[in-house]
């Protein structure tokens, strides 16, 4: 069953169509990559699910029910969770009360400070941020602050999570381990949308792969199908990619 | 010792000294002369009026440079409600409804403004304030001014009734300030001021919070405008609106220090005496010695006297080697 599903989605910036119509769905339990060049409307799609940028027009459905319009907190506590791509931590409060914000307001049954704190504890485990937790968010890694801002989208018990860039920035050995985190994630059942320019972590990890363009949808499948489609080849991963591609897994598809 | 008890050992002490320090304002009257006497009141009156900017400023992050336009509508709603024959105590508790409700209601339209713009709005609003005033005209006495009904208490006692409900006032905006910042409620503020859009996906209503905050920063300013028009007896739209007022609670709160719970009191009462001080002893040019030492501080201390005294305690600290 579809847990998102988006109609048409329309983004204006004065005369530019930053979305241009662009309809897409993800299935529960699927992980869902959206791939493109820069200013193909990828953040802005994240922007428009999440309600940060009002919709021009379209309409959202998630979990069977409409939710177009609705303000972010309500989504957030629907269950739609978001990190971002410039992290934004709270930069006056330590990991742990960072972390413990999402879970006090973001989730949607969590009452009391030991639910809350609790809730923390156990994202900033998952995520391998314990002990760290009474650091203040400028003593983090770049690394460790993408992994804050997973862990406070996993604080809010979320049924669906969309990442922006969580790999932009980060060496080999961390997009492994953020590869890992993700795929875990998948393994407890969470629902991802994952935006991503790091082809190996959206080959490792997607199940279905979107190409946008130009406020457009290009591509839609298996990735092994989207990155050897000639379209998307053109516009954005280019020749080099497809043949190395090609040579070094010439079936690629599904999960890894 | 591990940190949490001594945290806890020094929050006690913090606690016992604030204590004794307000034992000791509330008990000054009986020795304090007139003159003081004064001093002193106009000192709570800014720890109030800075403690509701630090509301919306410190903790919110929303720069209302206009936010003494409050102390204006509590000064005329205490003076309103008395002209109409409420007592003193009542017109007070109107003086914070109505500077809160009018925080409340254009709080929805203009606090969608971010950084300088809603700055500029709210010192639009206190210069609109004035002109309504005046154009309303009719019970609010309009540009003649309103004197209020006076007290059957003679000037004495009254004075130093008056120091009592503006200390009274000090400690209470003080611990609401303190109580917030233990809620959800100060949560969201502080993440709003960190990052409003981050906020509001973690599930923070940022809207209702701003004007939640903007509205009780509103009623604290308003309180303090409303017990000044009784101890003044006479008001006028360009005094009780005069923006100088959110000026000077302004350099208090960046003096004292944003965000922090004590920092408004100490800044008004630093920056009360200096002033003070600085106009006994520089009777002709008392306004350039006090910019210039306002420059000092703030060159020196931009971010409040809280955070200056610790990294020189710090300081102080790894030079000497003790732990």
């Amino acid at each position: 069953m579809a847990l998102l599903e988006a109609s048409d989605l329309e983004i204006r910036f004065g005369g530019v169509k930053a979305l241009a119509g662009v309809s897409f769905h993800v299935e529960a339990g699927e992980i869902f990559g959206v791939i493109g060049p820069n200013g193909a409307g990828k953040t802005t799609l994240l922007n428009a699910i999440s309600a940060v940028y009002r919709l021009d027009g379209g309409s959202i459905r998630f979990d069977g029910a409409d939710v177009t319009g609705l303000r972010p907190h309500r989504l957030s506590r629907l269950g739609i969770a978001r990190t971002f791509q410039i992290v934004q931590p709270f930069k006056a409060m330590n990991v742990r009360e960072n972390v413990a914000i999402g879970a006090m307001f973001g989730h949607a049954r969590l009452r009391t400070r030991a639910e809350w704190l609790a809730a923390a504890d156990a994202a900033l485990e998952r995520t391998g941020l314990a002990p760290k937790a009474e650091l203040m968010p400028p003593q983090l890694t770049l690394a460790d602050r993408k992994r804050l801002e997973v862990a406070r989208a996993l604080a809010m018990g979320p049924r669906i999570i969309l990442f922006d860039e969580v790999m932009a920035g980060l060496n080999h050995t961390e997009i492994e381990r953020m590869i890992d985190l993700v795929k875990s994630l998948k393994q407890a059942g969470l629902t991802v949308v994952i935006i991503e320019h790091v082809m190996k972590a959206v080959l490792a990890l997607c199940d279905r792969i979107m190409v946008l363009n130009f406020g457009a949808k290009l591509a839609e499948g298996a990735p092994g199908e989207v990155v050897s489609d000639a379209k998307v080849v053109e516009a954005y991963l280019g020749q080099r990619f497809a043949k190395a591609h090609a040579s070094a897994q010439p079936a690629a598809g599904g999960a890894a | 010792m591990s940190p949490a008890p001594r945290i806890r050992r020094r929050a006690l002490v913090l606690w016992a000294l604030a204590i004794v320090g307000v034992a000791l304002l509330a008990a000054a009257p009986l020795v304090l002369n007139n003159y003081w006497l004064r001093v002193l009141t106009t000192v709570f009156m800014y720890a109030i009026v800075t403690q509701g900017l630090n509301v919306i400023v410190g903790l919110a992050g929303y720069h209302a440079f206009g936010n003494a336009v409050f102390f204006g509508f509590g000064a005329y709603g205490c003076g309103v409600a008395m002209t109409l024959g409420l007592p003193f105590p009542l017109a007070l508790v109107a003086a914070v409804a109505v500077s809160a409700a009018v925080a409340g209601v254009i709080g929805w339209p203009i606090l969608r403004l971010r950084g300088h713009y809603f700055a500029i709005a709210t010192v639009a609003l206190n210069l609109a304030a004035i002109q309504l005033v005046i154009q309303v005209g009719g019970i609010t006495g309009g540009a003649q001014g309103l004197p209020l009904p006076l007290s059957d208490l003679p000037p004495g006692p009254l004075y130093r009734a008056i120091y009592l409900v503006m200390l009274a006032g000090m400690v209470v905006s003080t611990l609401l300030v303190a109580f917030i910042l233990t809620r959800p409620f100060g949560y969201a503020l502080r993440a709003i001021r960190d990052g409003e859009r981050a906020a509001g996906v973690m599930g923070i209503d940022t809207t209702a919070s701003k004007v939640a905050a903007w509205a009780i920063s509103a009623g604290i300013t308003g309180f303090a405008g409303g017990v000044w028009a009784y101890w003044i007896t006479f008001i006028e739209p360009a005094s009780a609106f005069d923006p100088a007022i959110g000026v000077k609670a302004y350099m208090m709160l960046i003096l004292g220090g944003m965000g922090t719970v004590v920092g408004p009191v100490l800044g008004a009462f630093v920056l009360e005496f200096l002033s003070t001080l600085v106009w006994g002893g520089f009777v002709t040019a008392h306004q350039i010695v006090f910019g210039v030492l306002i420059v000092a501080i703030c060159l020196v201390a931009p971010n409040g006297m809280l955070v200056a005294g610790r990294t020189l305690i710090q300081r102080w600290r790894s030079r000497h080697g003790a732990a």
